[in-house]
């Protein structure tokens, strides 16, 4: 009977780990979207302090969190997106707004992309 | 470097742990779930090693599912005849009264060397004088003699399954049903 517990608790520590993983990511990539949307409509509202104001955040907040993302993804996605964020952060001070826009869809995509890979899907499955 | 040394002694304490609260079992005879789930762990477990990109939980949680299902499957088939025979299988007699069971040996897809070389390893060169020789479902062969009979009887009831079954399609001991 020991054992049906030990089994017991490891499949806990499995749904665990699990659910911790779906709500994190879920939970984050959620907040840098909608940051990333908003430096867009900022950009394209020409307002270029508001825009460095988000972009320095989305690249804080996403520094801060890397440990953690780099637990559940990838250790290259989680670099690739903080690149992304950091030459946001760049062409925010430059002012260069095409290509803040572009790397901002880039990035909003890899985050909707790594979101998405985790919903139990039957593509995701398969 | 000192990254992969750090998951390398990680993972082999996360596998020994499962295999060792898996039990005995997972390290000698090992029946068909055993060994599926020995070659998964031991796949699954190699992945994060061998790619130090990967995250380390891509590794650690299908090993602990899979000694959880293990544990989980391995009790239910003690309370369960019904499940151990899906999953482990029966036993087969392929020799009785010293003499082959075809249909039986077809069914298992051996050969007569196959059964021959089983046998030597018994140290039965020759299936005269064997009472029984069952294919255990772990795909060991055991002999039993007429003394072992005498002695002993059958009093495993998957064999005694077997070998009523056994006689019930023999037309000199039995009705076919």
């Amino acid at each position: 009977m020991k054992r049906f517990w030990i089994a017991l608790a490891m499949l806990a520590i499995v749904i665990i780990a699990g659910v911790a993983e779906y709500l994190y990511i879920n939970a984050n990539v959620g907040i840098l979207v909608d940051l990333l949307n908003e430096a867009d409509e900022s950009i394209e509202q020409q307002d270029m302090y508001a825009a460095q104001d988000i972009a320095e955040r989305l690249d804080t907040r996403f520094s801060n969190n890397a440990r953690i993302f780099d637990i559940f993804m990838f250790h290259s996605e989680v670099t690739e997106i903080g690149k992304g964020l950091a030459a946001l952060r760049r062409y925010s001070q430059t002012g260069e707004v095409s290509e803040f826009l572009a790397t901002s869809a880039r990035i909003k995509r890899e985050l909707i992309s790594m979101k998405n890979s985790r919903v139990p899907r039957l593509e995701n499955i398969l | 470097m000192l990254n992969i040394i750090l998951r390398t002694l990680l993972m082999y304490a996360i596998v020994i742990t499962s295999v060792r609260v898996m039990g005995k079992r997972q390290v000698s005879d090992m029946q068909a779930s055993e060994l599926v789930i020995t070659l998964m762990i031991s796949e699954v477990a190699s992945l994060p090693l061998e790619n130090s990109e990967r995250p380390m939980l891509s590794g650690i949680i299908p090993v602990l599912l899979l000694a959880a299902i293990e544990i989980t499957i391995s009790l239910l088939m003690m309370k369960s005849r019904g499940l151990r025979g899906v999953i482990c299988g029966h036993p087969i007699v392929i020799i009785k009264d010293g003499k082959l069971i075809e249909s039986e040996l077809k069914r298992l897809r051996m050969t007569h060397e196959d059964v021959y070389t089983l046998l030597r390893d018994k140290d039965h060169p020759d299936p005269n004088g064997i009472e029984y020789g069952i294919v255990e479902p772990n795909g060991s062969l055991s002999i039993l003699t007429a003394q072992d009979l005498s002695n002993n009887g059958v009093e495993s009831r998957d064999l005694k399954d077997e070998l009523d079954k056994l006689n019930d399609n023999d037309p000199k001991r039995g009705k076919k049903k």
